[in-house]
Parts: C-alpha cells; sequence; structure tokens
C-alpha cells in the first residue's frame, strides 16, 4: 500500500499532471464562485475533455474541479450574498455581513483558508482509512454488496429531497432505466423496445449531462439575473493575517472538519448539510458567549465563516473513500466520478486498489494534493475570480447547453448520445419542477447494475435461497438500517398529520 | 385542493404507468436454472417498490404536500423557454449530420442566446460566433474528435 501511495505521489508531481489537477482547481473555483454553475454540471461537461486522456491524468483534471468549486462558492455567498454553490448557503450569513462592513477581503481569506484546512485534515484522516477498509472489502459477499448498495440508494433517496417517497421513485426510476439492455447473464435483451442501439444499456455519460448540466440550465432559464456587483475596493488578501486569524479559530475548524469528514461517508448528506450543522455549532458557541468578541449572530462572526467552508470541505474525503472502496458514492458528483471511472473501463469497490493501484491510489492522492493547488490557485486569482460575477448569467448557461450537447456527442461520437442528453435533459427538468431529486435517479443509474448482478449472483450461489441476505451479518445490518430509515419516515409522516390535525 | 396539488397528483400517474408497462414487457422472461433469476425478475421488483411508492404518495394525505417549496413554482413563460430551448437542441441533432458542424453550432447557439433573452441581439450573434469557433477548435484540434 505504502509503495503504491509513494509511486502515486510521484505521478502526480509529473508536469502534465499537476499542471491538470491544478487547471482543475482553477476551473472548480471559477465554477464555485458563479451562482447557477454546480459540481456536478462542471464534472458532467469535462468528462468528454477527459475522456481522451490517460485514466489518471483525467481524474486530476475532474478531482481537482470537484475540490475546486467546495471553496469558490464562498465568493460570492459572501460578496452577494448568494452562493455559487448550495454548500456555501451557510458562509453567507455571517461571510456577507463581515463584507457589509468592508471585511470581505478577510472574509475570504478565512475562507480559503479554512477549506484548505478542513480538506487536507479530513484526507489526513481518510488515508489510513482506505487500508482498513481495504482489508474488510475483500471478504464482503456479493449479498452484502447488493445490500450495500440499496441502503446508500435509500440513504440517499430519504436524505437528498424533502419528501423520502420522491427520493424513493427517483431512485427506483433510475435503477429501472439501469436494467434497459442486453442482460449479462442471459444474453435477453430488456425493455429495449426493439431498439438494437439501446442493446448495451444506456449510456452513462449523456445521461449524466443530460440530468446535471442540460436540465440545470432549463430549470435555471429564468434566473439569469447574474450582474450583482461585488465591492471591488474590499478584495484586499494577506496571507499573514489569514493564517493568524486560522489559528485563532482552531478550535471551530476542528470541530468543521470532524463533522464534515463523519458526514462526508454517509451517502445522501452533501456538503450543505456539513455546513449548516457546523454552522450551527458556531451559532450555539456565540450564544453562550463563546465565540464572536462580542458580535452577535447575522453580525459578521468569523468563526461563522470558518466553521462551514472547513465542513463542507472535509466532506471531499469523507465522500470519496465508499465510492473507491466498496462503489458507492456519496453524493451527485462522486456518483459522476464513479461513472468516469467506469466509462475508462475500471471498477472500483472492494478489488479496485489491488487491481488498478495507479489510477485509485492516483485519485486519493489527488484528492490531498488538490487542497493545496486550490488554495494557491484560489490566492493567485482571488481578483479576477470576484471579476467573473460581473458576467453574464444568461450567456454562461446558453454555452453550458451547447457545451452538453457537443460533449454528449464527443463521448463515442454518435447523435444517438445527444439523443439520450435530451430525453434526460427534459426528464431532468420535469424531476426538478416536480421536486425529485436527480442525485437519487443519477444514483440508482450508476448503482443498478452492481446491485443487479450482485444480487443475481447472491441467489445463484444459493440456488435460489433469499434467506442469503439474513444470514450475512453486513447485509443484516443493512436491512435493519433500510428499515429503520423506512420506520422514521412512517414516524415523521404521522407526526407531521397530527401537528395539521391539531391546527385545523 | 390547489391546482399545485392537483399537478402534483396527476403526475404521479407516470411513474404507476412505467411500473405496469415493466411488467407487461417483462412477462414473457423465463428462468433458466436453479437458482437463476430470469432477466425480469430485478426489473420487476424495482418497478414493484416504484409503483408501490408512487401509490403510497397519491393517496398520502394532502397535509404531506402542503409543506413550503415542496414542488417548484411553475411559470408558463419559463415552462414555454425551456421546452423551446428543448426543441431547439432536437432540431440539432435532427441536423447535426445534415449540416456542417461550424454554421449549425452557431446558428444553434444563436438562437439559444437569443432564448435566453441576451440583448441587444449584435451581442448575442457575435457571442454565438466566438463560442462556436471556440468550440471547434477545442473538439477538432484539441480533442481531436471528428465532428
Amino acid at each position: 500500500m505504502v509503495d503504491a501511495f509513494l509511486a502515486a505521489l510521484i505521478n502526480i508531481f509529473v508536469p502534465l499532471n499537476f499542471a491538470l489537477l491544478f487547471v482543475g482547481s482553477t476551473l472548480g473555483l471559477l465554477v464555485g464562485v458563479i451562482p447557477g454553475l454546480s459540481s456536478p454540471m462542471a464534472l458532467a461537461i469535462l468528462i468528454p475533455v477527459a475522456f481522451g486522456m490517460e485514466p489518471v491524468s483525467a481524474f486530476m483534471i475532474l478531482i481537482g474541479t470537484y475540490v475546486g468549486t467546495k471553496t469558490g462558492g464562498a465568493f460570492s455567498a459572501i460578496l452577494i450574498r448568494t452562493p455559487g454553490t448550495p454548500a456555501a448557503a451557510s458562509t453567507a450569513m455571517e461571510g456577507h455581513p463581515m463584507a457589509q462592513r468592508g471585511e470581505a477581503g478577510r472574509a475570504m481569506s478565512i475562507a480559503i483558508g479554512a477549506s484548505f484546512v478542513g480538506g487536507t485534515l479530513s484526507w489526513l484522516v481518510a488515508v489510513p482509512l482506505v487500508g482498513v477498509i481495504g482489508i474488510y472489502a475483500v471478504r464482503i459477499s456479493a449479498a452484502d454488496l447488493s445490500m450495500i448498495g440499496v441502503l446508500a440508494l435509500t440513504a440517499v433517496a430519504s436524505l437528498s429531497g424533502k419528501d423520502m417517497l420522491k427520493g424513493l421513485m427517483a431512485a427506483a426510476l433510475g435503477l429501472l432505466i439501469s436494467t434497459i439492455g442486453v442482460d449479462e447473464l442471459t444474453g435477453t435483451p430488456r425493455l429495449t423496445l426493439g431498439y438494437y442501439q439501446l442493446f448495451g444499456g444506456i449510456p452513462i455519460l449523456p445521461a449524466i449531462i443530460g440530468l446535471f448540466a442540460i436540465a440545470t440550465v432549463l430549470s435555471d432559464i429564468d434566473n439569469k439575473n447574474s450582474s450583482q456587483k461585488p465591492n471591488a475596493q474590499s478584495n484586499s488578501f494577506a496571507i499573514f493575517a489569514m493564517v493568524r486569524d486560522l489559528w485563532e479559530m482552531r478550535k471551530t475548524l476542528g470541530v468543521g472538519t470532524v463533522i464534515g469528514s463523519m458526514l462526508g461517508i454517509v451517502p445522501g448528506v452533501g456538503s450543505d448539510t456539513a455546513g449548516w450543522l457546523s454552522f450551527a455549532y458556531v451559532k450555539k458557541r456565540v450564544e453562550q458567549g463563546l465565540l464572536g468578541g462580542g458580535r452577535k449572530i447575522g453580525e459578521g462572526v468569523p468563526e461563522g465563516v470558518a466553521g462551514p467552508e472547513s465542513a463542507n470541505n472535509a466532506v471531499t474525503s469523507g465522500a470519496i473513500i465508499p465510492m473507491l472502496t466498496l462503489g458507492i458514492p456519496g453524493d451527485g458528483s462522486t456518483a459522476i466520478m464513479l461513472g468516469a471511472l467506469m466509462l475508462f473501463g475500471l471498477q472500483p469497490g472492494p478489488l479496485f486498489f489491488s487491481e488498478s493501484p495507479d489510477v485509485a491510489y492516483g485519485v486519493l492522492v489527488a484528492l490531498g494534493i488538490a487542497n493545496f493547488t486550490t488554495l494557491v490557485a484560489a490566492i493567485l486569482l482571488i481578483r479576477p475570480f470576484v471579476a467573473l460575477l460581473r458576467i453574464n448569467r444568461a450567456m454562461l448557461l446558453g454555452s453550458v447547453l451547447v457545451l452538453g450537447m457537443v460533449g454528449a456527442y464527443a463521448g463515442s461520437n454518435a447523435p444517438f448520445e445527444m439523443i439520450i442528453a435530451l430525453a434526460f435533459g427534459v426528464l431532468g427538468y420535469f424531476m426538478y419542477r416536480f421536486s425529485f431529486p436527480l442525485p437519487a435517479l443519477a444514483l440508482g443509474l450508476i448503482l443498478g447494475p452492481m446491485i443487479e448482478s450482485n444480487f443475481r449472483r447472491a441467489l445463484l450461489i444459493t440456488r435460489g435461497d433469499a434467506s442469503v441476505f439474513l444470514t450475512s451479518p453486513l447485509s443484516l445490518i443493512c436491512i435493519i438500517v433500510i428499515i429503520g430509515i423506512g420506520i422514521k419516515f412512517g414516524i415523521d409522516i404521522y407526526r407531521q398529520n397530527r401537528r395539521s390535525q391539531r391546527s385545523a | 385542493m390547489s391546482n399545485r396539488l392537483v399537478r402534483e397528483k396527476i403526475v404521479l400517474a407516470v411513474p404507476i404507468a412505467l411500473a405496469v408497462l415493466t411488467f407487461y414487457l417483462t412477462q414473457d422472461s423465463g428462468s433458466s436454472g436453479a437458482g437463476q433469476t430470469s432477466p425480469g425478475t430485478f426489473p420487476r421488483l424495482v418497478a414493484g417498490v416504484l409503483g408501490l411508492a408512487a401509490l403510497a404518495r397519491l393517496f398520502m394525505p394532502v397535509s404531506q404536500d402542503q409543506s413550503p417549496n415542496n414542488t417548484q413554482t411553475w411559470g408558463w413563460a419559463s415552462f414555454l423557454r425551456a421546452m423551446g430551448a428543448a426543441a431547439l437542441m432536437a432540431i440539432y441533432i435532427y441536423l447535426f449530420p445534415i449540416v456542417p458542424f461550424l454554421p449549425l453550432t452557431i446558428g444553434f447557439t444563436f438562437a439559444i442566446f437569443v432564448i435566453f433573452q441576451i440583448r441587444p441581439i449584435w451581442r448575442a450573434g457575435l457571442s454565438a460566433i466566438a463560442a462556436s469557433v471556440l468550440l471547434y477548435i477545442l473538439f477538432l484540434y484539441i480533442l481531436r474528435i471528428a465532428v
């Protein structure tokens, strides 16, 4: 493990790979800064570009972008109170009041530094965990793997939207779509309606582009107001002041990092939840008079920027580890990266680190170094990034649509893939309109083949004895947790109904 | 019941219909050995979950539906613009094998920018030409994809 890790570390510092990581971080910051552009959207558009590269190089740019967006979202949250990404919503609460009283530069430097500290500390904790999980992961049976997949889907379905049943429907729809094509065990075409283009199944790349790029743009078509002018005079940046601020807030950063790292592992709990939880901790401490230096919440408490930013960046490592070791992504962005790995013919899971150590360790190491490249890019390019907030967003969104269509074609030079992208774009648009969570659909689509093949393999091994799902301890735990989530949902509905009956 | 809630209930017919269609389309897929599940087993299992969840949502008390922001607000103008953009994409796909990439993409990008209300028109036109040329260079010369 150590040898492979060191080899990956050396490989990162190959000029091309390091440059791609830096470019990815810069792109991520750029995407994060502009409200309306998101991490999944950027990753979906980048995959066709990355597909022409070596897998390790391709993941440099993808990982850089993934990490960069987490930091970039804070800039617009602080300057114009419009978070560039949902994860930065909690940062706006105290960051914008800081900007209003002329401390925008300080707020942004705290955000950049806290993002670096959160991301790096969480990575340092996560790396040894990979080895531990890897040892146990190879002992996981087919029944366990299928139930872990179902648990991940259930968690995402219940946590990624306001309505668990809608989440469940979205996940089930994703699973159902994943079954389209020739059945790999029997060679029988399923649900293809006679279209030979569908025999190979629904291609992941155009589906992802449709869901996360085209659908998002179509849904955002009226929200084109972009030109909120940030105060250009207030962006001064001082590294020493940043370090001093971060040292003074070390406890808040530590708590934020722990919250983010732990929540990152849970599928469906995204960076935004981690940010809000960390903000809740800061708020409580300020109310107790232990933080804030006499300021109240809403008046621009610097810890209110540091806490959420460290938490939402710490999520990245937590979310990537289950994706690499178990093949279970934690959110939309990691689901897209899982899809990208599959496009390269790689299968993340228990054997990923032994079968493809160069890519697996490459992704892992890139995640850590990306925090550094994002820090450097953010410090160097803070002024141009702030100027980006003046760009006409309608033009950017229109360009995403064009890039999405051409990108879908570029995946395999087949116009049919553009049809798939458009179909998923329209599907995603309606799902968004009716508040069905898109990450649940994407996760179902991506995890579907893994869940089905392991489910059927488990039954094949036991000659059809379904009790295998109850006799394997890990599978049993997953089933108990799934039932627990269902019971909690039922109790929530019951309480809600009682409340509404009382108030009626 | 408000229009929004009626739309919510009506849209649930789609997953229910999908579940029924899946059961219909997989009815003749048989098992081929001990423990060997048929190709239709998994899609049917998933379709069952989909249909049951949709039915549960359909019969859920109205109070559950009244949570704030449960459904995005519908503006017909934005809906028509989104569908207009989707129709443009369909035309782009249809013409893709017929019309050369650069003029087609310039036209498509210009139309998209107009739908996104980029004004004045000359600005939309110039931006469309610049964006399309950049895309052309990126895909043809940098990524070497035959467009």
